[in-house]
């Protein structure tokens, strides 16, 4: 009797605990199931990878951080040493996709598996910068900065002028500021803006990676010199300035002066230059934009770009899937692009979608804004494939060398050329150090 | 006559002299001013920017002042910052700091004491070990750090901070100066003849008589790491731990406001709300400094003196 006792209760032992142990297990085997994910991401797009955690919760842990962006590489390397901490997504500037791709970092996975073939076409040309020289797609460009014309229509009625479409119809407006209009600018020259504006779109040779390992750098190209001899007599007709266009005293001088007539700058650069009440504060149904003027000779009226970010994705990440789903979710989906609330009470993402599905959404919003003379919209889709693919992310900060040789170099005598020059001796040194061959052709 | 002169020629030399010490003081003085407003001005600036608006703040008079509103606006947008992340690296400052300062000094105070009056071994050891410390810039420990602190899972956990910064081998060498010269070592035997141990030593006796010390002690472990931006900026990745200098330097790179190539933003930090950032790194050590002016002469000076 006391063994049968025994044996009963031993049965109702094994099955109580079989009941307990799989109420406990089940949860957790869920719970390990769930995949999470680490985002960082800059100030302006935490509204959206915010929304876009929320949204995940029941399915996706995701963890979303602010990271200044120049720390990047030091935390990686930080990373590596202890092989963990990773962050499967970051959302960083243009170059990082080459610093990140370098094999001593390798923390830039290549994407082209990860979504179908139909959506890297929908990008167009708007994700050709995150391609290696091995074909494959490192990063998912988040929005483009392609350059356009920015034009007070006001002051071009004043002065009988007409949106020109050559470089050299720009230029004799240039010249014709300074014969009759003097004090009346084209915008300044003193930092990347004289790259991403003039030298860029020309095509000149400044930062043309051609494999991971050699980089062409050659001033004195055609493409380079045809710009410096073009607007040397309007900088020193005080047309062009060469300080910086974020400049404290270019800002009172000229932009806040209504002085300014004209300004090639990237698709961002009317929301967040021109209009601030602390930056330019141009007034409002003045100022719209135009395509890129084309240089004589050339078939296609390239722009350059200042800025336009980019998704990463870890190779270290496991679940590169969900991540590639978040950087998906910020350039395409409705909810980041246009309805997510920012912190200055603004609505949507702040910059030009590269996603061509994601800038159709977007389109409605510029549209709507009525702050213009006309939507800057048509010039900016007009540009958004004709960012001229010579330049491409390499591992230097060329962004950087801009501010530390270029623009000491013209604010000394305002001399292009010789800035320019300051700027490839600067750039070639720096990709020398970091292991580019560096040729002129 | 000769009787006459004589006390003649020493007014005349007194006068000199008195002469020569004016000039001597208002040099002295002036050149005093001089650094007192070169180092007040940009302080003044830093106070009065907040009041104004951005475009105020570039070219208005640089010490002119905006208004009230100006200070409750900019912390309003400050708050716009990663959800109001600022204040949450306030209390963390507040916090870690005061770790580090109540652990650090307890531990210098400590060690140096047990280097200049306990019998242990190797005591010249030590010394030399706290030397060499002091000299060894935190920079070049990096990475032994991180994949120490990786070891015992504190990266991104404020203990490691705290426990690394409270590391303070100039606080050990200051106490144990402190103790060999202030203390004489006749007390520390005679203590022990009735029957004081090490730690009765300190408790009874050292550290009564050392009130001077732990001041500026708490006053140097304070000044060091409210202000220290390397090792949180290692150790800390995430936002919500950062301290406020790390996190000042965090709106200097993620917003326009002094870093225009940023460009594009949706969040409303400009100058004014730098400035006030940067006040409330700055008034604290200020406060510090102020209150303590006194004692910490005191402690300074501590032993310099027979009486």
């Amino acid at each position: 009797m006391r063994q049968h006792l025994k044996r009963k209760y031993s049965l109702i032992a094994a099955a109580a605990a079989l009941v307990i142990g799989g109420t406990m297990v089940s949860p957790i085997a869920a719970q390990a199931a769930k995949p999470s994910i680490l985002i960082w991401v800059d100030a302006p797009r935490l509204p959206g990878a915010q929304l876009y955690a929320k949204i995940m919760a029941p399915t996706v842990n995701v963890k979303v951080e602010l990271h200044a962006q120049g720390d990047l590489l030091a935390k990686v390397q930080l990373f590596n040493r202890i092989k963990k901490g990773w962050p499967d997504v970051v959302f960083g500037p243009p170059n990082d996709v080459a610093v990140l791709n370098n094999p001593l970092i390798n923390d830039a996975m290549a994407l082209d598996s990860l979504l179908p073939a139909s959506t890297w076409k929908a990008f167009g040309n708007g994700n050709n910068w995150c391609k290696g020289a091995d074909g494959k797609t490192y990063c998912i460009k988040n929005d483009l900065a392609q350059t356009v014309l920015w034009y007070n229509t006001a002051l071009f009625k004043q002065f009988g002028y007409t949106v020109p479409t050559k470089m050299s119809e720009l230029f004799a407006i240039g010249a014709d500021l300074a014969k009759n209009h003097p004090g009346y600018s084209l915008g300044a020259l003193g930092d990347q803006a004289a790259n991403s504006s003039y030298f860029w779109p020309s095509q000149c040779p400044l930062n043309a990676a051609k494999s991971s390992t050699r980089v062409v750098i050659n001033s004195h190209d055609p493409h380079c010199t045809r710009v410096t001899k073009a607007l040397q007599p309007l900088i020193d007709a005080k047309v062009y300035d060469p300080r910086s266009p974020f400049d404290a005293g270019f800002i009172k001088d000229v932009g806040q002066a209504g002085k300014l007539v004209a300004n090639i700058g990237p698709s961002w650069y009317g929301d967040f230059v021109l209009r601030p009440a602390s930056s330019y504060a141009v007034k409002a149904g003045e100022w719209t934009a135009a395509p890129m003027p084309i240089w004589d000779g050339e078939k296609v009226n390239y722009s350059g770009e200042y800025g336009g970010g980019i998704y990463t994705v870890s190779p270290h990440s496991k679940f590169p899937k969900e991540a590639v789903a978040f950087a998906m979710f910020m350039v395409g989906d409705k909810r980041n692009l246009v309805t997510v609330t920012n912190p200055d009470g603004s609505h949507g993402a702040p910059t030009f979608p590269a996603y061509g599905p994601g800038n159709k959404l977007w389109a409605a919003k510029v549209n709507a804004d009525t702050f213009w003379a006309s939507s800057p919209y048509p010039a900016m889709a007009a540009q958004a494939n004709k960012v001229f693919p010579g330049e491409k992310p390499v591992r230097y900060d060329t962004n950087g060398a801009w501010g530390a040789a270029f623009s000491p170099a013209l604010a000394k005598d305002g001399n292009l050329q010789g800035a320019l020059d300051a700027y490839a001796t600067y750039i070639s040194n720096l990709a020398q150090q970091l292991g580019y061959e560096v040729s002129k052709s | 006559m000769a009787l006459l002169e004589k006390p003649e020629v020493a007014p005349v030399k007194n006068r000199k002299i008195r002469a020569q010490s004016r000039w001597g003081l208002a040099l002295v003085n002036g050149w005093l001013i001089f650094f007192a407003i070169i180092s007040v001005i940009p302080m003044l600036w830093l106070i009065l920017a907040p009041s104004k608006t951005d475009p105020q703040v570039t070219h208005r008079n640089p010490l002119s002042f905006g208004s009230f509103h100006g200070y409750v606006k900019a912390w309003k947008n400050l708050q716009f910052f990663d959800g109001g992340v600022i204040g949450q690296w306030v209390i963390n400052s507040v916090m870690y700091t005061a770790a580090i300062v109540v652990i650090g000094t307890i531990t210098a105070s400590l060690a140096g004491f047990v280097i200049s009056a306990s019998k242990i071994r190797f005591k010249r050891t030590f010394l030399i070990s706290t030397l060499i410390m002091m000299l060894v810039p935190p920079v070049a420990l990096v990475i032994p750090l991180f994949v120490e602190m990786d070891k015992v899972s504190l990266i991104d956990n404020p203990w490691s901070v705290i426990l690394i910064s409270s590391l303070y081998p100039f606080g050990a060498f200051l106490s144990y100066i402190y103790y060999t010269t202030t203390i004489p070592p006749e007390l520390y035997e005679s203590a022990r003849l009735d029957g004081c141990n090490d730690i009765k030593l300190y408790t009874k006796i050292a550290l009564p008589l050392s009130w001077p010390l732990i001041s500026l002690l708490a006053f140097f472990a304070f000044i060091g790491n409210w202000a220290n931006y390397f090792m949180p900026y290692i150790f800390l990745p995430s936002s919500q731990n950062y301290t406020l200098p790390l996190g000042l330097g965090f709106l200097f790179y993620s917003t326009p406001a002094i870093n225009p190539g940023v460009g594009a933003t949706s969040v409303p930090i400009l100058k004014p709300e730098i400035a006030l950032a940067g006040v409330l790194v700055a008034v604290p050590i200020m406060i510090v400094f102020m209150v303590s002016q006194k004692r910490l002469v005191r402690g300074m000076l501590a032993g310099s003196i027979k009486s």
